[in-house]
This record gives structure tokens, C-alpha cells and sequence, in this order.
């Protein structure tokens, strides 16, 4: 380390922008909620850059403006150093703060995932390109602050960075979401990252970082050879991976179509993402009383398949499949309800055009999943309804089965009337 | 260490003119520094600051030539800033570094090695008596030790070419005195360029005059040169004052009369 970044750290805004950096980081992390898988943890890291990176870049707005504003950018024109090295230690020095804050931040985020999470890994490609949005922000502030050394600029460039993030990341799938130095998204079982998106976003961050530095080195000498030619390597890195950012389609995600299962029971078998592990026990219970109410029945089930939610594809036939986004114990009551309501097809429902079939159906989906469910409106009067729900709520678990295999079909379509129902 | 043993003369400058938008600072100035004390007097805008920012590098003549004589003829301008120190008029610097870091950050700057920083940094703190100071910040400094400061950081590397813009401006009498002492111990062996209004400070001080005249060169000589210019009917109360005054082709009734 050079000795001028060794004064730097000491005598530079690092220290305590650091310390502002790190409550920024809890407050973030704070504000992102639970963090249950590897991916949570990674997306977490993500978004810790939130609040940090717009503030960071307004110290370092603060930090460029320094050597015009304190008049000492005649020592660097009289050193026998460039003015991209001067330049790179000052601001060497002060990333060097920041980007230690955010590494604490990013370890303790892990440490703090660690217990919850048995299956996968945190993304490093995802992660690079989180830092190097951090160390571009920086770097972009620095220069700004070299370009318009005034007290107004750091807060400047800090509510103008924050409020252009925040619009990118309303704009998640267009190619340039990816120019953002922000990027978190929830994650699904079954998703594959584009890491090629990721490796391009941080190629695309470290080449406007680059080019950042440079300018506001340009800026104190014009002619220097070695900035200008730093200046346009880091914009030939920006540009190439920009072009490669816009040639795609700008997703972070891949449904993976060879799907992994950890899979445990017999009748029924259950079959769960091996990132659910840690609720697999408590999921298989409450499965297994819905094969028990169910057995015997049409509806009997011998295999249940956690699924990708939306486009999940057939299951494996003779197999139920149902959804859950996140291992956690609290999710398991509406998967129960989610796997029920996939093994009756109650979803039929929607479409059906008697009020009273809905309401049967209702009854039939929380006896069988065991779980309350929220149905059709109530506030309308439904004599008809009410009185067939009495009577099937009235039965005993066997009558229930036996009610259920007589009436498998009206229950797959939702289609109830009251003949059929004596 | 950078400093480099030169022959003959150090800087050349050879029909200089510098031009500020209208104002003509410098007007074909010729003039060649070597070693030994040269000393720049003139009155306020006469083109002094504007002759050292030449000699250091800091601007570049509007017509003329400069050449330097400093170290290899391949040097690159930065690699000569190595041989050369500046004290400017005002020294800015971050008033949050302390004296050691300041002098530090210069000594890297211009490219001192780096097991040669420690020694480079004491000596130029002993030389300008300011060893107590050395771990003191710079907000807390006053003027004086602000100009010792200007003077030690234009020693940190050594130069050959050292050059000192009003080094004794805003001192009381004894700090002076006591920069005058200074300046004699470092100035012997290298070429010391040195900007004054102080012509008393020549005696002890320089072994050759330069002064200079709304941009034009109006003495060259040593200071007994100079003398031999003081006659009755010029401004002042001392020789030398009269001399000087002649030199800037001031006339009139000298108060000794």
C-alpha cells in the first residue's frame, strides 16, 4: 500500500463514512425482512446498496471536491507522480472504507443466514456486481465533486443517485435494470440465476468506475496521457458489456426445466426442493393428513410435487403438485390449502356460477387440508348453501369420504345442486 | 535521494513573454539560474509569481523558450518536478493532516523512495525547526510555522531547484530572522530562487539580484551591484533602498535628506 493511501486512510472522510455506511447497511438489511435461503442472503447483499451507495457517492462527491476547493491540486501538478495515481490513492483510500463496511455487512449477513440455510450457496457473481454498483457510485460522486466542487453537490448527487436506482428497480426484465449499480429480486425454488447477466452488470460497473476515476483525474491535468487512456479503457469495458446486456433479454431468472427433489414417505410421498429441508418434516405431516382424509376416495393421492409457481408444468401423473416460495414453518398452512385446492381442482370454482357450489366447496378444501379458507363472499344470503354446508360439516370422517367419492365429480367442477346433494 | 549535480546553468530562460489575457505579466525576459541564492525583487505586479510559476513549471511561457538543466535530457516534466521544490505565496493543504502526513504525502508525490522518506521527512523538519511540531495538525499551525511548513515541504525531496515565492511574507521581525537563518543553511548548495519585498534580506542573503519591473528585467548583478546604484535623489532610507529604487527608475527626495 502506498504510502499516500496509508495517510488517506487516517486522515481522509473514510473513517467515519464507514461508520455511516455500516448503520446504513443494518438499516437496509433491517428493512429487506427474513433472510431463509442462500439466495435470500445474496438478494439481501443486493439491496444493502440501497441507501449506502447514493450516501457513499455523496461523500465521495465531497472527497473529489476536496483538492479544488482546499486549492492543492498545484501540489499534484508539481509532484512527479500522475495526476491518476494522486487521484487513485485519494480515492483508493476512501473506497477502501466503504467497501470494508460493506464486506462487514456482507459477512454478517451470511453468518446471520448460515443457521437457515442447508441447501445451495450464496451467488458470488451476484455479489461482485452488488460491490462493483458500490464502487462504481462512488467513483461516479468522486468525479461529479471534481467536476462541480460545491458544498450543494454531495447531497446532490446523493438524492439524484437514490431516486434513479429506485426507478430502475421498477423496471426489472428491461436489459437496462442491469445498467443499475442496484439489483435485488426475490428468489423461487426451481429459478436458475443468469449469472452471464450478473458477470456483465459488474464488467459494465468496474468499466464506469474506471472511467470515473480517470475523468476526474483528466479533470486536474488534461493532458495526461495515462488518464486519458484509462479513461477510455473504462469506457470500452462499459460499452462492450453494455452491448452484451442489451443483446439479451435482460432476466434474472431461468425456470430450471430439469427440476431436483428431495423426496421422503410412502403414501403419500413427498417430494420438496432440497432447499425446504428445514420445514420437509412439518410439510410431510400436514400432507399426510390430506392423503389420510382422502384415502379411499377418488381424490386419493399417493405422491405430492412442490412445483414452480405460475409456468410448473405437469406434475408426474398419479402426483398432486403445489407451491411454497419460502422455507418457512408459517407457509406451510396455505400450502396445505394450495395442495388441497390442486387435488380437488377447487380452483374450478372461480368459474362456477352458483353460490352455494363455491361455499360446499369451501367446506370440502378446509376439512380435507385441515386449515380455515378464506371463501366467497358471506354477506350475501345464502339459505341453500348455509344448510348444505351444515349437513357435510355434520357427517363423520368416514360419511365425509363416502359423501366425497359419490360427489367427486360436482367437487372437480365446482358444480353443486341441491338434488344432487341428497 | 533526487538531487542531481548540474553544471553550468540550471534553468534557461530565453525571451520569455507571459501573456494574461490582455495583461503582459513577463515581457522578453532572458535570464539563467545557477547555483547560489538568486534573489527576485520587484513591487506588487511586477511579474515575480509569474516568473517563479515559469521556472517550477506550473505555467508555460506565451512565447519564448525555458530550458531546464535539472537531470537527464530524457526527463519527462513529471519525472522533473523530482528535482525541483515550490513554496508558493499561500500553502493549501487538507488542515486535517498532520505536519509528518503532509510532508509524507509531498515526499510521495514526488516520487521519493520509499526507505528514503523517513530520513527526507526529518531532515526537512530539523532544517526548518519543526521537529516539535511534526505530529501536530495543520488547522492548528500558525502563520509562521505555516510559511516554515511551505519551506520544508519544497525541501522534502532534496531539490536542486528550489524556489521560494515571498517565503518571509507576514513574519514579525524575529521569525524573519529566524527564516533568513533557515534559508542561508539550505540555500548554498543548490539554486535557490527567492521572491522578496524585503531588500534587507539581500545582504544576508543573495548572491545575485534580479529586478523586475512591470514584466521587464531592470537589474541583473550581485548586491553590490546593486549598491553602487543608490544616489542622491532616489527613494529610501537605506542604501540598498535606493539602490532598488533606482533600479525600478523610482525617483525622489530621499528621506535621509
Amino acid at each position: 500500500m502506498t504510502s499516500s493511501v496509508r495517510i488517506e486512510l487516517r486522515r481522509g472522510p473514510g473513517p467515519w463514512a464507514a461508520a455511516l455506511a455500516l448503520a446504513l447497511f443494518y438499516v437496509a438489511l433491517r428493512r429487506y425482512g427474513a433472510v431463509l435461503t442462500w439466495m435470500d442472503a445474496t438478494s439481501a447483499i443486493g439491496a444493502s446498496t440501497q441507501l449506502c451507495g447514493p450516501a457513499a457517492a455523496g461523500v465521495a462527491a465531497y472527497c473529489g471536491a476536496r483538492a479544488l476547493r482546499r486549492r492543492t491540486a498545484s501540489h499534484h501538478r508539481l509532484g512527479a507522480r500522475t495526476e491518476l495515481a494522486s487521484t487513485g490513492s485519494e480515492l483508493a483510500a476512501y473506497a477502501l472504507w466503504v467497501v470494508g463496511a460493506w464486506l462487514a455487512a456482507v459477512a454478517v449477513t451470511l453468518l446471520a443466514a448460515w443457521p437457515n440455510c442447508s441447501w445451495g450457496h450464496p451467488d458470488v457473481v451476484w455479489m461482485l456486481a452488488s460491490g462493483a454498483g458500490l464502487i462504481a457510485e462512488i467513483a461516479v460522486g468522486y468525479f461529479v465533486g471534481r467536476l462541480v466542487p460545491t458544498l450543494i453537490t454531495p447531497p446532490v448527487v446523493a438524492i439524484v443517485l437514490f431516486f434513479g436506482t429506485g426507478v430502475m428497480l421498477s423496471h426489472v426484465n428491461a436489459w437496462w435494470y442491469f445498467l443499475s449499480p442496484l439489483n435485488s429480486q426475490l428468489w423461487l425454488p426451481f429459478d436458475s440465476l443468469r449469472t452471464s447477466n450478473f458477470a456483465l452488470q459488474a464488467a459494465f460497473l468496474t468499466g464506469v468506475a474506471l472511467a470515473a476515476g480517470a475523468a476526474a483525474a483528466v479533470r486536474l491535468a488534461r493532458t495526461e496521457r495515462v488518464s486519458l487512456s484509462t479513461l477510455g479503457v473504462g469506457l470500452f469495458v462499459s460499452v462492450i458489456a453494455a452491448a452484451g446486456l442489451a443483446g439479451g433479454d435482460g432476466h434474472f431468472w431461468t425456470i430450471d426445466t430439469h427440476i431436483e427433489w428431495r423426496c421422503s414417505g410412502h403414501s403419500p410421498t413427498v417430494c420438496v426442493h432440497p432447499a425446504f429441508v428445514t420445514v420437509e418434516a412439518q410439510l410431510n405431516q400436514q400432507l399426510t393428513a390430506i392423503a389420510a382424509r382422502t384415502a379411499g376416495t377418488p381424490f386419493q393421492v399417493e405422491r405430492f410435487e412442490q412445483r414452480p409457481r405460475g409456468l410448473g408444468g405437469t406434475p408426474t401423473p398419479g402426483a398432486v403438485a403445489f407451491a411454497m416460495d419460502v422455507p418457512v414453518a408459517a407457509a406451510i398452512p396455505d400450502t396445505a390449502v394450495g395442495a388441497t385446492v390442486a387435488l380437488l381442482n377447487a380452483d374450478s370454482c372461480q368459474s362456477a356460477p352458483r353460490l352455494s357450489s363455491a361455499r360446499v366447496e369451501q367446506a370440502v378444501v378446509e376439512w380435507v387440508s385441515g386449515q380455515a379458507v378464506l371463501g366467497p363472499d358471506r354477506s350475501t344470503p345464502d339459505p341453500v348453501g348455509d344448510a348444505l354446508v351444515d349437513e357435510f360439516n355434520r357427517l363423520g370422517d368416514q360419511a365425509k369420504r363416502g359423501w366425497m367419492t359419490r360427489h367427486a365429480d360436482a367437487i372437480r367442477s365446482c358444480s353443486f345442486v341441491v338434488t344432487e346433494h341428497r | 535521494m533526487a538531487q542531481y549535480q548540474h553544471e553550468g546553468d540550471a534553468v534557461t530562460l530565453d525571451g520569455v513573454s507571459f501573456r494574461y489575457a490582455k495583461l503582459l505579466a513577463l515581457d522578453d525576459v532572458t535570464l539563467a539560474i545557477r547555483t547560489g541564492v538568486t534573489a527576485i525583487l520587484g513591487p506588487n505586479g511586477a511579474g515575480k509569481s509569474t516568473l517563479l510559476h515559469l521556472l517550477v513549471g506550473l505555467t508555460t511561457p506565451t512565447s519564448g523558450s525555458l530550458s531546464f538543466s535539472l537531470g537527464p535530457d530524457s526527463l519527462t516534466r513529471r519525472d522533473r518536478n523530482r528535482f525541483i521544490g515550490f513554496a508558493p505565496q499561500t500553502l493549501d493543504y487538507y488542515p486535517n493532516y498532520s505536519v509528518t502526513d503532509f510532508l509524507r504525502y509531498i515526499a510521495w508525490l514526488k516520487k521519493v523512495p520509499a526507505r528514503s522518506v523517513d530520513e527526507a521527512v526529518e531532515q526537512s523538519l530539523i532544517r526548518t525547526d519543526l521537529t516539535q511540531l511534526a505530529g501536530r495538525k495543520l488547522r492548528a499551525l500558525s502563520g509562521g510555522m505555516v510559511r516554515r511548513l511551505a519551506v520544508a515541504q519544497a525541501l522534502v525531496n532534496e531539490p536542486s531547484l528550489l524556489v521560494l515565492d515571498e517565503p518571509a511574507a507576514g513574519l514579525d521581525p524575529e521569525q524573519r530572522i529566524e527564516m533568513r537563518g533557515i534559508l542561508r543553511s539550505i540555500g548554498s548548495q543548490r539554486c535557490l530562487v527567492i521572491s522578496t519585498h524585503h531588500v534587507d534580506d539581500l545582504v544576508a542573503l543573495a548572491d545575485r539580484v534580479i529586478v523586475l519591473n512591470e514584466g521587464r528585467i531592470t537589474f541583473s548583478g550581485d548586491v553590490a551591484q546593486l549598491s553602487a546604484l543608490a544616489t542622491r535623489g532616489t527613494f529610501g532610507d537605506t542604501e540598498l533602498e535606493r539602490a532598488y529604487s533606482a533600479a525600478l527608475g523610482i525617483s525622489g527626495p530621499s528621506r535621509s535628506d
